[in-house]
């Protein structure tokens, strides 16, 4: 009885895992065989023309890579900031719950929500209208609560003797923090930075408010009035309104590209993630 | 290392044997005392009025039961309790005479003169040499020029620099647990502390790391203060100057007798001691009326 229940779950756990996997692999498949063929250096560095039906997608990436950099950048000193103050100053565990709790709303918030704020705040209140500035704040708004619980759950999990030693030995809490703390979690950073900026790289509504154009906008060179392209809105607009058999074509290939933003992320960080994880573990 | 069997010598035995000297009687005004220090963990007393003196150059045995609140007491002598909450330390510590509770007494410089070994040895991610300055480079702000020098002075302290000379780069994970605890005490003795506080040092080493252990304990007792936790009678008798017994009373811990060495050995007050001794040594009538 025993031999079949484990077998049974080891069926339903690898099942499961299979599950995953042809998922991800339809997916990509599925854009690969639709747009891949469309995608060459051309494409990667032509600007859009005729409606997004020619050229290629050289501003709307351009604009997506600043989007995304200026989120991450948004977003990482308060993410560290706010994992260190939640694992380290507050020393009750209730307090910590709550700005765990906190951190888990913000994180559901509906990214629609992000862009009407957005709207009224860097659109209307700041008066910036449409900027890449703006879409990069609130983007980064939107992936620190992501970015935030991954580092922090790695700042749960540093074993306390470590916290303990550091302390006997005299040092001060920022020289813990320094010493202990930040090399022994930095490789929750990268991961939670890797699922919040795949998760922003693809987000639509909130850009589309404030920092997104479909054309007309090249390379930024002020703030105010000073929007980008971006693939997920070239995306969305082809996907929506063009009617030409060009334009799906393009559609699919910029689909494609976006698809291998975020692998090259994930070829990026998975290596410093490791990396990170052994100087931590081993030295 | 002098390679002695320490077996069930007693302190003066040992010290002769390792030909350490009788530490200067200079100056026995006590380091670390405290007054009617307790320990409170919500409602629950952990500990009751624990009147304590710690000497310089002498080593203090904490002894007794298990749950009797030894580690909480040595917590206190540098206030590592500050860092987990919920527990509350009333009466006083005085360090040379001083409150170390005073506002302006800070407690990280505390902790650096009053050194910690705890139980397992806690060792950093990094190499042999990044671990024995750990503390010296961001506390003392060692420079990075003086860290090898540094490094081999404390490492021959701690008889550990023939066995890692060549392997100072190499990750302090290497190495064996006893040596890891070495390890850690050279990184402790590298900060120049007045008082060493050690958790059952020995709890985790096999009988050799603990006789190295016991021998580095006698030699430390030369530079400061030591302040040793042991559940082992034997080990107390060995290395340790005088002893403190600590007892259950009603399920908070009380010290019962602050004792010579020799004197609380020969004559206990503590039952717990004294049970100890008797399950050690059964005296003949008992043996027989079994």
């Amino acid at each position: 009885m025993r031999r079949l229940f484990d077998r049974a779950f080891t069926l339903l756990v690898v099942s499961a895992g299979l599950l995953a996997l042809m998922l991800f692999v339809a997916i990509a498949g599925y854009l690969a065989w639709r747009g891949l063929g469309a995608v060459d250096l051309d494409f990667l560095t032509q600007p859009s023309r005729g409606a997004g039906a020619e050229g290629g997608v050289r501003y709307q990436l351009l604009g997506t890579l600043i989007l995304i950099a200026t989120a991450l950048a948004a977003a990482v000193p308060p993410a560290l900031g706010i994992g260190i103050y939640r694992g380290v100053y507050l020393t009750r565990p209730q307090a910590r719950r709550r700005v765990s709790l906190l951190l888990f709303v913000a994180n559901g918030v509906p990214s629609i929500l992000y862009g009407i704020f957005g709207l009224a705040v860097f659109g209307q209140l700041l008066g910036w209208g449409k900027s890449w500035l703006a879409g990069g704040l609130l983007l980064g708004m939107m992936i620190l609560p992501t970015l935030t619980l991954a580092f922090a759950e790695r700042v749960d999990a540093i074993p306390k003797k470590y916290l303990e030693a550091a302390a006997g030995l005299g040092l001060r809490r920022a020289q813990i923090v320094r010493a202990v703390i930040l090399p022994q979690s930095l490789g929750g950073l990268v991961s939670g930075a890797l699922l919040g900026l795949a998760r922003a790289a693809g987000e639509t509504a909130p850009i589309l408010f404030i920092a997104a154009v479909f054309s007309g906008a090249t390379v930024p060179h002020g703030i105010v009035e000073s929007p980008v392209l971006a693939l997920p809105y070239h995306i969305f607009v082809l996907a929506q309104d063009s009617f030409q058999p060009e334009a799906e074509t393009h559609l699919w290939a910029a689909a494609a590209v976006l698809l291998g933003v975020v692998l090259v992320f994930a070829l990026v960080a998975l290596p410093l993630r490791i990396r990170l994880h052994e100087e931590a573990h081993h030295g | 290392m002098a390679d002695i069997p320490l077996g069930n010598l007693d302190r003066e035995t040992t010290r002769r044997a390792t030909s350490i000297p009788e530490p200067a009687a200079v100056d026995v005004r006590p380091v670390l005392e405290t007054y009617g220090l307790c320990v409170r963990s919500g409602r629950r007393l952990l500990l009751r009025d624990i009147d304590l003196v710690i000497e310089p150059n002498r080593v203090l045995g904490v002894i007794g039961p298990s749950g009797v609140g030894k580690s909480t007491l040595l917590r206190c002598l540098n206030r590592m309790n500050d860092l987990v909450p919920g527990l509350v330390v009333d009466g006083d510590v005085l360090w040379h005479g001083r409150s170390i509770h005073d506002r302006g007494l800070d407690p990280d410089a505390l902790r650096a003169r009053i050194g910690m070994i705890f139980q397992q040895p806690v060792i950093f991610p990094g190499s042999i040499l990044d671990n024995v300055v750990f503390g010296a480079r961001r506390v003392n702000g060692l420079k990075r020029r003086r860290w090898h020098q540094r490094a081999e002075q404390v490492l021959r302290q701690v008889f550990l620099w023939e066995e890692v000379q060549d392997r100072l780069a190499h990750p302090a994970t290497e190495l064996s647990v006893g040596q890891q605890q070495r390890l850690c005490l050279a990184r402790t003795l590298a900060l120049e502390p007045e008082v060493v506080l050690m958790d059952e040092p020995t709890s985790a080493l096999d009988a050799r790391s603990t006789e190295a252990i016991e021998q580095l304990i006698l030699d430390l007792s030369q530079r400061c203060a030591v302040v040793l936790v042991t559940h082992d009678l034997s080990q107390a008798r060995r290395v340790c100057d005088a002893l403190a017994c600590l007892c259950l009373c009603h399920g908070v811990g009380q010290l019962m007798e602050q004792a010579g060495c020799a004197e609380l050995f020969d004559n206990p007050d503590c039952r717990a001691v004294a049970d100890r001794l008797d399950a050690a040594h059964p005296p003949p009538n008992a043996a027989a009326a079994d």
